[in-house]
């Protein structure tokens, strides 16, 4: 069954053009090979696991309750009980951080599961079944991309009230579109392949070697996807608690942390109060976007430095 | 090729009504509605429930949902978007006084957003691993980790409170409407947004123009010895525009949704400050006259887009 | 190569000699506009669209309308002294029961006709036959206490109690006494309307006719000249205003302005003056140069309103235990920095009376008061509150929470959007047993307070007691100030022990101007009122 081993991961790399030959050649894992070789995304998995550390284990590394209210704190400065200081409400700002870590991190990579998963299921729905079904899926698709997200979002935080879950489904909601595309992509270029019309001839049925061909070929382009996708996510909770539209309060969230500095004198005067939470929003989006680009380069080498 | 043309406009229609049953359906479901809004809290206070129900009967707010929703079709149908609640004024009218802004403040950000960013990318490849690229690579990664409006509230506190150089807020002085003072309003928000377009955008060109410098072609004509200028940006820049110019139609959306925000932050009269309180102020009318003229730019700009692909590259196969 | 580097730079260059350029011109635009005396302000709420008594429904509108139109009486800036407005002298009857109005002459609405005695017959008349739907928001209630009111609902008949006894005099008979009414007179919502202009719109259309939308004809000191939606109201000085001519030319009242945006306009000189700015502001605004700012205290009170029909607010004893379980003096400290007045009773009344109780924190007291409710308290006490109305609430909330969490209440937070929350707050289901609100007038009279209060019809807290309505009622219809006083002593030790609302502490508006502002200009206390004597007002060049 040598002839239906999975095909390379991405389009076969161009000697003369590929930069990274070396990796390419490198052994059975050639895209986890390019991967590791990728400084930045190295960084970025360093990164996002000491995020995910300190979220995982934030009732251990806060000093204080994220939602503990100490008057007698209101708007003080870092030191003195309060690591990093506290807010407006006298509420510690590092435990407030390290629990809107959960925030981000649950609706980063909640919104991106639920999203490959109606994407995925719709992307495939639309391949195989491809005269009603799949153009009424693919309609709806056109749908949903044809208003803009965040406009979207507006609308349905509205119904159902700003809340972690509404956020998360929210932007999945909006989000599922782009791998959708992909899947359907996909399965339709899989079934004109030759070697799976080869396997048809055999007596194979079509639609059970395109599935089993359709993953291994899918993974790639989706953890890129669904990488870029985790980043977008968490800048899109911190637009919404802009907006007054984010994670219902009192629940600590970055977005919202930031958002206090919309008052000029926290801005000028308290930086504290908002600094640290866009530090790890940046922080955390860069090392998501590093991680993704270097699994884009990874997959295809053709694009690498 | 009309062919083509005709039947995604069909389908196009069809996404539209799709569009229009969804958005009404979510507002019309959403907790409150016109009436509770516009009463202000000490207002609410002081009425009863029966004299409250007697002012949603005066609305029409008692019908049916459905009932509802066909009258607002029969009228759009016959091109009656209706009457804002918030502002009283017609949908039509109020959505051409905002799309203007919007349209200008997005469309200079596109403008100069692109430009930048496709000589950033293009010198970038053409400096492919010497310090210049290293920094026209790192710098726009930067930008798109900063939240938009971190971005505009820094902005504004520098430019314009510490500096005085811009207005923080609005269009135009108050009683002075000139063109000088128009750009001067614009600056803050158009540069913001200008630079949400051109981060992105410079990797996608630095990439595209790679791809296409290292095509056999491009070696060719620099093996034949043509000025290297000459190669770059008549034969390689051409070349590598088609993929960029699908992206910028992409993420045409996605510029819309960052307009939302720079538009709140800088109190620009757009599209997206009429967005926002439409949904807060249940403004169903005014909300389905929005979002439709929104989806239906963004289906007309994807099939010119597709269109304007086939013309120049006649590989490309429509179907 | 160096070509490129070159056409590149020479880009570089013309970029930055545009962005100087543009930035050289707002300059030079933003210098010739202070030559001619205008003023930008705003009061930050929010603004309903339309103009006139129908389209009353904030204080924003109120500030506007003031502008725009005249009432038959007007208010010191003491907030006290009745002045005259379109009436030059009035009388009241002992009982009162009868009001006639002395009414100025030679005025002339802005469009040239003149003013006359029709027009206030006609304006209560209208207020009368149309009804509460042809107002979107504050109801003319006085005009409808006129005998004749309520049978002319949904009619075109004339209302018995009010009469022109000649061109420039108005006889108005109430059904029940009402020493307030003059008072009261000077809300917005009794604006005198003309006539020739408004005599044919109906309950439906009254709110829509163009004089509502786009074309207000008043008396006022100003004329509006321009409306942008969502950006600015223009309006330019009514030289034949009866009060005499105002001294600045033009008026810009900006619309929709952020809380955030405030501090950076006032500073960067863009707003000239800003009623009821966020307090949080006055750390950034007390230092700059050129502005003054000024905490006055307002007739305003933050207050919880129980929903006294839920289940879990049903008891007085888990609302007394709820009052005790708040520092209210610990929060308005380090919260809000001392600026406002704690209460124990809503505004307006005299809460010195010993026999009140003062409700000072006290855990122990809430406890036991807790648990001879007999509140389950496993089940979430769910609080709701509005986001974006009220900067104050984002902050107050998570220490109310806190507070009613340590005497073992579940408290939860239920924020919600402001469509939801009036949505909730209005709906005859209860879905919250508490809330938190902020009244806008309270504190002018105690009898402010008793449109909350409605025993038949019950509504807002729903805390239906008939006999306090009743005191309501005679206090309202007695001219002697001791009765007047003691009755008001009864409601207030009924709402002290029954709290329908727990009264946390009447607030202060902060308000910012440049120094150029002068003349008769004084921010009222109650800050919706400062335009009163706007035609008084001067700019400094």
């Amino acid at each position: 069954m040598s002839d239906l081993d999975p095909p390379p991961l991405a389009v076969p790399a161009d000697p003369a053009g590929s930069a990274s030959s070396t990796a390419a050649n490198a052994g059975r894992y050639p895209a986890l090979r390019r991967f590791a070789d990728h400084r930045m995304a190295l960084l970025g998995v360093g990164i996002l696991a000491v995020v995910v550390l300190l979220a995982l284990l934030a009732p251990l590394v806060a000093t204080h309750a994220p939602n503990e209210v100490d008057l007698t704190a209101v708007n003080h400065k870092p030191g003195g009980g309060h690591l990093l200081g506290a807010d407006n409400v006298g509420r510690d700002i590092w435990a407030r951080l390290v629990f809107g870590a959960r925030t981000s991190l649950i609706v980063g990579f909640g919104a991106v599961a639920i999203s490959l998963l109606i994407g995925i299921t719709v992307g495939m729905l639309a391949g195989f079944y491809g005269r009603w079904i799949g153009a009424l899926l693919m309609r709806i698709t056109d749908a949903v991309m044809s208003v803009p997200p965040l406009v979207m979002v507006i609308v349905f935080v509205a119904i159902a009230g700003p809340s972690l879950v509404s956020v998360t489904v929210v932007i999945a909601l909006t989000t599922w579109p782009a791998a959708a595309r992909l899947v359907r992509g996909q399965v339709l270029a899989l079934r004109e392949r030759e070697f799976i019309t080869a396997a048809e001839v055999i007596g194979v049925p079509r639609r059970g070697i395109v599935l089993r061909h359709l993953l291994p070929n899918l993974l790639g382009p989706l953890s890129v996807v669904g990488t870029f996708g985790v980043a977008n996510a968490i800048l899109v909770e911190a637009g919404l608690s802009f907006l007054g539209l984010g994670v219902r309060p009192p629940t600590s969230s970055w977005g919202q942390m930031v958002n206090a500095a919309q008052s000029p004198v926290v801005l000028m005067n308290r930086p504290w109060i908002w600094v640290p939470a866009s530090v790890a929003i940046v922080l955390t989006v860069l090392a998501v976007n590093f991680v993704g680009d270097g699994l884009r380069d990874a997959m295809d080498p053709k694009g690498s430095r | 090729m009309w062919n083509y043309a005709l039947r995604r406009l069909l389908t196009g229609t069809i996404v539209l009504w799709m569009v229009s049953v969804i958005v009404y359906l979510g507002l019309s479901l959403a907790p409150g509605d016109e009436l509770t809004v516009r009463l202000s809290p000490e207002v609410v206070a002081q009425l009863t429930p029966d004299q409250i129900a007697e002012k949603r009967e005066a609305l029409g707010l008692d019908r049916p949902l459905p009932l509802r929703y066909a009258t607002w079709l029969k009228n759009t149908l016959t091109g009656d978007l209706g009457t804002s609640s918030s502002d009283g004024l017609p949908v039509a009218e109020d959505i051409l006084a905002h799309l203007g802004p919007t349209a200008m403040l997005v469309g200079a950000a596109l403008v100069v957003g692109t430009v930048l960013a496709l000589t950033a990318g293009v010198v970038a490849a053409v400096r492919s691993g010497t310090a210049v690229d290293y920094l026209l690579g790192s710098v726009p990664i930067l930008l798109v980790g900063i939240p938009g409006f971190v971005f505009s509230l820094a902005a504004i506190y520098l430019f314009s409170v510490q500096f005085g150089l811009f207005p923080t807020n609005g269009m135009y002085t108050l009683g002075d409407e000139s063109f000088g003072d128009l750009l001067h309003h614009m600056a803050l928000p158009g540069s913001v947004l200008a630079i949400g377009v051109a981060a992105p955008l410079i990797r996608y060109t630095r990439a595209s123009m790679l791809d296409v410098l290292s095509s056999e072609y491009i070696v060719t004509a620099r093996a034949k010895g043509l000025r290297p200028s000459r190669v770059v940006w008549s034969h390689a820049f051409r070349n590598a525009l088609l993929p960029i110019i699908t992206v910028i139609g992409v993420t045409l959306p996605e510029m819309v949704a960052g307009a939302v925000i720079v538009e709140q932050v800088f109190g620009w009269p757009g599209m997206g400050q009429l967005a926002v309180r439409a949904a807060g102020n249940r403004d169903v009318a005014l909300m389905m006259g929005i979002v439709l003229v929104i989806a239906l730019s963004v289906v007309v700009a994807n099939l010119l887009a597709d269109l304007a692909y086939v013309r120049a590259d006649p590989r490309v196969r429509l179907v | 190569m160096v070509l490129r580097r070159a056409r590149l730079s020479a880009g570089l260059a013309l970029l930055a000699a545009t962005a100087t350029l543009v930035a050289a011109c707002g300059k030079s635009s933003t210098a010739t506009s202070q030559s001619n005396t205008s003023l930008t302000f705003t009061r930050l709420g929010i603004n309903t669209a339309g103009f006139g008594p129908s389209n009353q429904s904030t204080g924003n509108d109120a500030v506007v309308n003031s502008l725009i139109f005249s009432n038959l009486v007007k208010i010191a800036p003491d907030e006290k002294t009745i002045i005259a407005d379109l009436a030059q002298t009035w009388e009241q009857s002992p009982d009162a029961k009868e009001f006639t109005f002395h009414l100025r002459q030679g005025v002339t609405w802005s469009d040239g006709q003149p003013f006359t005695a029709a027009d206030v017959v006609f304006t209560v008349t209208q207020a009368a036959q149309l009804g509460s739907t042809a107002y979107v928001g504050y109801q003319p209630t006085q005009w409808r206490q006129v005998v004749g009111a309520t049978e002319a609902k949904g009619t075109k008949n004339p209302v018995s109690g009010v009469t022109a006894i000649d061109e420039h005099t108005v006889k108005l008979t109430l059904a029940a006494p009402n020493a307030e009414f003059v008072r009261n007179l000077t809300d917005a919502v009794y604006s005198i309307v003309p006539k020739h202009l408004l005599q044919d719109a109906t309950a439906e259309n009254v709110r829509t006719v163009e004089f509502s939308k786009t074309k207000p004809v008043g008396t006022g000191p100003y004329v509006l000249e321009k409306a942008v939606p969502d950006q600015y109201l223009q309006f330019k000085a009514n030289p034949k205003y009866f009060g005499g001519a105002p001294k600045i030319a033009t008026l810009f009242f900006k619309l929709n302005v952020k809380p955030e945006s405030v501090a950076a306009q006032l500073q960067a000189g863009e707003l000239g003056l800003v009623l009821n700015d966020a307090a949080t502001d006055a750390p950034a605004l007390s230092g700059v140069k050129g502005l003054t700012t000024k905490f006055v205290v307002s007739p305003a009170a933050q207050f919880l309103q129980f929903r006294t029909d839920h289940p879990q607010a049903k008891d007085v004893r888990l609302r007394q235990a709820i009052y005790y379980a708040i520092d209210r003096r610990a929060m308005l400290k380090s919260l809000f920095g001392d600026n406002g007045e704690i209460r124990w009773v809503l505004p307006g009344f005299d809460q010195n009376d010993t026999a009140l109780d003062r409700y000072e924190y006290s855990p122990d007291k809430a406890k036991q008061l807790l648990a001879a409710s007999g509140l389950d308290l496993g089940q979430p006490f769910k609080i709701s509150y509005a986001q974006g109305v009220d900067p104050a609430w984002d902050q107050m909330m998570p220490a109310i929470q806190k507070y009613l969490k340590d005497v073992g209440l579940n408290a939860v937070l239920e924020p919600l959007d402001s469509a939801a929350w009036s949505a909730a707050n209005a709906s005859k289901d209860a879905k919250y047993p508490m809330t938190v609100n902020a009244g806008g007038s309270m504190g002018l009279s105690p009898d402010r307070s008793s449109g909350y209060f409605n025993c038949k019809a019950p509504l807002s807290s729903f805390y239906a007691n008939c006999q306090m309505d009743d005191l309501y009622a005679q206090a309202r219809g007695t001219t002697d100030a001791s009765t007047r006083a003691d009755l008001y002593k009864q409601v207030a030790q009924i709402l002290n022990r029954d709290v329908p609302m727990v009264a946390l502490w009447q607030t202060t508006s902060y308000n910012a101007w440049t120094n150029k502002l002068g003349g008769t200009f004084q921010v009222y206390a109650n800050e919706r009122d400062t335009a009163f004597n706007v035609n008084g007002w001067t700019l400094a060049g």
